[in-house]
């Protein structure tokens, strides 16, 4: 399998995943504690964003590998 | 009554949370759970589930031909597409095979009820992300085929179904089974598609799929409109 191939493989399959699973935990969190802890709201939301930030360099950076491989 | 749901993701991590996040919602009961595309036909067939969650890349079949055998044995299961990427050949791609939602795997997953409302009482969904970029796409004009590429328009779904396992590197014995097919009726398929694109051999084919965006996932070629890049 091509480096670069492999590298877009990991971000995607391993990183990608993983960091999906957090997600999933944030809104988890955030539909566990809407009621009884509204002060984490805020909070739970910026985690969320800078996750989300990294996602989006993980979806950028696997393209960009994979554009190279084509 | 609570709308029936089956998850397919190969993910037990991401499988587990969303589980636990419909649970959360009394409107939805999960009533299985895998992360095989040829197990989920079989779970589909045997109990035809509202909503099916499928995520598109699972090991062996693929996501989007899973969805389309699911929606030829079960007319009425409705299936959301659950995707790392919205690049324009992994959404059309669920599109085109009948999938009624799409949502992007992303930080705060909190769109993915919605989405399974919206989909279960008969509507669709498209995450923002995904809809803003195609919106931006269709008003600048350059959205490619809506229906199949004009390479490809001369195939059945069937014929398509084929070409895009055989541009995947399966056998025609591996296409019978996860089909469901005989393996002669399967080499007929394939050599009628062969014979209507042109092509003789695999390598020539997965490029026509490669470049035809009928295989864009789990790895799609690189989107023009990217904004955000590593830095």
């Amino acid at each position: 399998m091509d480096e670069r191939e492999r590298l877009s493989r990991i971000l995607h399959d391993d990183i990608g995943q993983i960091l999906t699973a957090v997600g999933v935990q944030l809104e988890l969190l955030r539909l566990d504690t809407r009621e009884t802890a509204p002060e984490l709201a805020a909070r739970l939301s910026e985690a969320q964003k800078l996750l989300e930030q990294a996602m989006e360099r993980i979806r950028a950076l696997s393209r960009e590998l994979r554009a190279g491989v084509q | 009554m609570a709308y029936t749901v089956l998850l397919v993701e190969d993910h037990r991590i991401v499988r587990d949370g969303i589980k636990a996040i419909l649970e959360r919602h009394s409107d939805f009961h999960v009533i299985g759970e895998t992360e095989s595309a040829v197990d989920a036909i079989q779970l589909c067939k045997r109990s035809a589930p509202d909503v099916v969650l499928m995520d598109l890349s699972l090991p062996g079949m693929g996501g989007l031909d899973a969805t389309s055998e699911i929606l030829r044995h079960c007319p009425e299961t409705k299936v959301i597409v659950l995707s790392m990427y919205d690049d324009e050949p992994t959404v059309l791609g669920a599109l085109r095979v009948g999938a009624r939602g799409f949502v992007l795997k992303k930080a705060s997953l909190d769109d993915l009820v919605d989405a399974m409302r919206a989909v279960a009482k008969g509507g669709s969904y498209l995450s923002p992300q995904v809809s803003d970029y195609l919106l931006a796409r269709i008003q600048k004009g350059n959205l490619e085929a809506k229906s199949l590429p004009p390479a490809l328009q001369r195939l059945s779904p069937r014929e398509v179904q084929v070409l895009r396992l055989v541009a995947d590197g399966k056998t025609s014995k591996e296409i019978a089974v996860m089909l469901d097919l005989g393996v002669q009726t399967v080499r007929s398929y394939r050599k009628t598609m062969m014979k209507k694109v042109g092509l003789t051999n695999v390598a020539d084919l997965t490029k026509l799929a490669v470049s035809t965006g009928l295989i864009g996932s789990p790895f799609p070629e690189q989107r023009p409109l990217v904004s955000g890049t590593s830095s």
